[in-house]
């Protein structure tokens, strides 16, 4: 028993087994993440001990962090195996206990939640005062909750211990952390930078990011070359000959030769240049198809929970957007934030070679310039911060209404919808108004400020131009030429950093996203030397399984039960009280928290989930159709069926009539989700898809609770052909469909109430089954009149 | 007292209700915590069933309303926000260090969950363990704070 009850309080608290690095790392972080204290401190357990009996010794504690006038503080509620001690801060700041007492005074302990706010109490008797009541936050609430949890078992069981199997200490942190640590999703710590990580994709295509990466250098290099031909021209050629010491027909050769050169390094320029953009550009591609491919076929590894847990539109955007801003980032931004720093290092050295005053004029405000773009990039970070947040919201909007849109046009809210849509793209474009006026004010300074730079060279530069041949000053014509046009080139990579730097902090942005979902770690453990399964008998055995979607609040709470192959049990019970949960454990949506699913007597955690799912089939109320031809659909779990064997199928489920009477019999499309065909014929195409691939194990889960009378009449027709010879579990609010089922389980707040045949279960006087079954019979009688 | 039945606190300090002669321990819930607080009372059995509805506090006597202003008091409790130091990006996260009415506080939340400003303009900000902090007038922080907290806000 306390094992079971260890093992849900593990999961309750951790969700996961620990490893001692695992600890390691939570002490660290408590401090950093809340600010609270690591542990319990070192005086309240001397404190505590002080008080101590023999054997008596602590098994868990937790922070209490409100007082009684719900004012923030720092106190401590601890728990031995014998007793219950409430520490606070006394006047002397030291911690000393206010209440103690011994577990067997409790009678019970009620949680009170609010908002913000929880209430503990313990009480001892329903006409005695409480013992102690004690207030916490939310943050709190996971350690106060398996503190509750082991009181109570404590109370039920007085020889119940937890016997020291876990760390007080690693229970309290990892309670404290653990929303945090889901929120960043199991990844595995950041080994390398998002950015070099993102690099990493590269490492296949070398080759070709060498070449891309050496056509980008040299198509820098030589744009470097033709400014200096224009000031060997202008000084060895054009003020030779004016000043008379060239000929003509000299002056003429070299300048002709000059200019092929100046010609020849343009094409060579665009050259290297073609070859950068082509080699990057299919580069970038390839890693985005890289990232896709593992990104896709990561999700399908991923459990249920991962996509219960996600927006369906978060997914699809990490995919596809994510992956297309990445795409943009290695075409572009990998080479060109490293070309252009090589740029203005070159260009600051050719340049004060050239001159060194006139160099130092113009690379001293480098760096100046360099740092306005960073504070402006930061401004921009924020703006397109508000931005986003804005446009999420009119994402929102459409995500909203567009699948709603029949209930808005029901009752005619078009019209508000419409108002609300226009305020919510009012406001988008105000914030995208922002960052524009923003951008547009600030690169034009940018440019003023290097134009300014360019102004002041001028100033420098003119007196010394039309000073005499020889003299200090003396500056020639063609060393100028050079200069100015070494000067045009100074903007562009300036820019081009600017550019690049909001470039890198989008794909970094996408990078993140993606890299979330690719270092999600499937809740379903795979094992490593897990067993075929060739065939699969139907043989169910639920042992003792217990089931939490949020690890806090439980769903299955220890079910067992055994189920023959061949059997039929039917699931009945109110909403939400775990049936679909059962039919998810056993398709291996999600993995128990704790007991065990046998099925033909393996472990299900052993079977190779591949080969296992392909024996089983569910029949879902809302079933889910592919955008493709009816064919396809059916033969969705059997890609290599035979036209014979889908129209089979399809005659079992009784929809083989109404398939003949589309336009286009099987290869009829039917749409995104199967929206051309009503919800009977949706349900009939996804029976027959479960016949198909023969399951040896069938699920249906209120497979005919959307439809109508003699659409039920059909798909139940059909589901009594399926269900024929195998195990099948059936959920299910009309007890009328069960009539068939050999077994039926009464499921209620996660547990087996009843259990039995269908008359056994009549026969129960005050049994919930009997009760269900007069309020149905009652309600069709009524229906009736 | 209200026709339906009789609120009192029991000697073990807890919130009944009497009904048809029958005490029955509850809880408190407020149907419209935020927009109409203080109306449509829910009193809620263990099993979180409705035992008593009622639609105003001003319906209840003086007694009850005293126990029931009490009850209040906790479920109504937020923490309320009077200056913030820090808003820092995280890895998903997003940390808010801030000051609150009953002291200082850190908190995260996610990264794509906004904070949420409602008609009246109070700022409701709700962190990953589920607490809520609020900041009813905004005007009543520092112009540094203001402008932390514009961009997540405004």
């Amino acid at each position: 028993m306390s094992n079971v009850v260890w093992g849900l309080f593990s999961i309750l608290i951790t969700g996961h087994m620990t490893n001692k690095e695992g600890i390691m790392s939570t002490q660290l972080e408590l401090t950093k993440y809340f600010k609270q204290e690591n542990k319990l401190p070192l005086a309240a357990k001397l404190e505590i001990e002080r008080k101590f009996s023999q054997d008596e010794k602590i098994e868990l504690y937790a922070f209490v962090d409100l007082n009684q006038e719900l004012k923030i503080v720092e106190d401590w509620i601890v728990l031995t195996n014998k007793a219950v001690y409430i520490l606070a801060k006394r006047d002397d700041d030291c911690l000393g206990i206010t209440t103690s007492f011994p577990i067997t005074k409790i009678s019970r302990v009620k949680e009170i939640s609010s908002p913000s706010c929880h209430t503990m109490i313990f009480l001892t008797a329903d006409d005695m005062p409480s013992m102690a009541t004690i207030h916490y936050t939310r943050r709190q609430n996971i350690i106060m909750g398996a503190l509750k949890h082991v009181i109570e078992e404590k109370i039920k069981d007085g020889n119940f211990s937890l016997n020291n199997r876990r760390d007080p200490d690693e229970e309290y942190q990892r309670a404290i952390l653990k929303p945090v640590l889901d929120i960043q999703n199991n990844i595995h710590k950041r080994k390398a930078s998002v950015l070099w990580r993102l690099l990493g994709y590269l490492k296949p295509y070398r080759k070709e990011l060498a070449i891309g990466t050496a056509g980008a250098v040299l198509t820098t290099l030589v744009s470097l070359v033709p400014a200096y031909i224009s000031g060997y021209l202008v000084d060895h050629v054009v003020k030779p000959f004016q000043d008379g010491t060239l000929v003509l027909d000299e002056a003429l050769k070299i300048g002709w030769i000059l200019l092929f050169f100046y010609g020849s390094v343009y094409v060579f320029r665009e050259l290297f240049l073609w070859v950068r953009l082509k080699k990057m550009s299919i580069l970038g591609e390839y890693v985005a198809r890289d990232i896709r491919s593992e990104l896709y076929s990561h999700l399908q590894s991923l459990g249920m929970d991962f996509f219960s847990s996600k927006q369906t539109g978060s997914i699809i955007s990490r995919v596809s957007s994510d992956t297309d801003r990445l795409w943009d980032f290695i075409a572009f931004g990998v080479v060109e934030v490293g070309i252009s720093v090589i740029t203005l290092l070159s260009l600051g050295v050719v340049l004060i070679l050239l001159d060194v005053k006139l160099g130092l004029i113009m690379t001293i405000p480098v760096p100046i310039l360099l740092f306005t773009i960073f504070v402006h990039g930061e401004r921009m970070k924020k703006l397109f911060l508000k931005a986003w947040r804005k446009w999420s919201d009119l994402t929102n909007v459409l995500s909203n209404t567009i699948p709603g849109m029949q209930i808005v046009k029901a009752f005619s809210q078009e019209d508000r919808e419409r108002k609300r849509f226009n305020r919510t793209n009012d406001v988008v474009t105000d914030e995208f108004r922002n960052i524009h006026l923003s951008w547009t004010r600030f690169w034009p300074l940018l440019m003023l400020g290097i134009h300014a730079v360019m102004f002041t060279v001028w100033i420098f530069a003119m007196p010394r131009l039309i000073s005499v041949e020889g003299s200090a000053n003396y500056l020639s014509a063609g060393t100028f030429v050079s200069f100015l046009l070494y000067m045009t080139m100074f903007a562009t990579p300036i820019e081009v950093i600017g550019q690049v730097a909001r470039m890198l902090n989008r794909a970094l942005a996408s990078a993140y996203r993606i890299f979330e979902v690719l270092d999600t770690k499937s809740s379903i453990k795979v094992e490593e030397n897990a067993k075929k399964v060739d065939e699969l008998k139907g043989k169910v055995e639920f042992k003792n399984v217990r089931f939490s979607y949020d690890d806090v609040r439980s769903v299955l709470k220890g079910i067992s039960f055994n189920v023959t192959p061949g059997e039929m049990i039917g699931l009945v019970g109110e909403s939400g009280g775990g049936k679909t949960t059962i039919t998810k454990l056993i398709g291996r949506f999600y993995d128990v928290s704790g007991g065990e699913i046998f099925i033909d007597g393996i472990d299900l955690k052993k079977l190779d989930l591949a080969t296992y799912r392909n024996k089983v089939a569910m029949v879902m109320q809302d079933p889910y159709l592919f955008h493709g031809t009816v064919f396809d659909n059916i033969a969705y779990g059997l890609p290599g069926a035979t036209y014979e064997e889908v129209v089979e199928a399809a005659k079992i489920a009784n929809a083989h009539d109404f398939i003949g009477r589309l336009s286009y019999g099987y290869d009829t499309i039917v749409g995104e989700r199967g929206h051309t065909l009503s919800g009977g014929e949706r349900q009939r195409i996804s029976i027959a898809r479960a016949v198909l691939i023969n399951p040896r194990i069938l699920i249906l889960d209120e497979a005919t609770s959307a439809v109508d009378t003699e659409t039920e009449r059909k798909i139940q027709e059909a589901l009594d052909r399926l269900v024929g010879g195998r195990t099948v579990f059936a959920v299910a609010h009309r007890l009328s469909t069960l009539r068939k089922a050999d077994r039926i389980f009464v499921i209620e707040n996660g547990q087996i109430k009843e259990m039995g045949t269908h008359r056994e279960l009549l026969e129960k006087e005050k049994g919930v089954y009997r009760k269900l079954h007069k309020m149905q019979q009652e309600m069709s009688e009524f229906f009736a009149l | 007292m209200i026709n339906d039945g009789k609120i009192f606190i029991g000697n073990n300090g807890q919130l009944y209700v009497k009904k048809q002669g029958v005490n029955t321990e509850v809880f408190l819930k407020e149907s419209f915590p935020w927009s109409a607080p203080g109306k449509f009372l829910s009193f809620r059995d263990k099993d979180d069933n409705e035992v008593l509805f009622v639609r105003d506090l001003e319906q209840l006597c003086f007694c009850e309303k005293e126990y029931i202003c009490k009850h209040l008091e906790r479920l109504r409790f937020v923490l309320d926000i009077t200056d913030v130091y820090s808003i820092v990006e995280e890895y998903e996260l997003r940390r808010f260090d801030v000051l609150t009415s009953k002291g200082g506080r850190t908190f995260y939340t996610k990264v794509d969950d906004w904070p949420h400003v409602r008609g009246d303009g109070t700022v409701m900000i709700t962190d990953v363990s589920g607490d809520i902090y609020k900041l009813i007038d905004r005007e009543s922080l520092s112009d540094a704070a203001r402008k932390k907290l514009s961009y997540y806000i405004e």
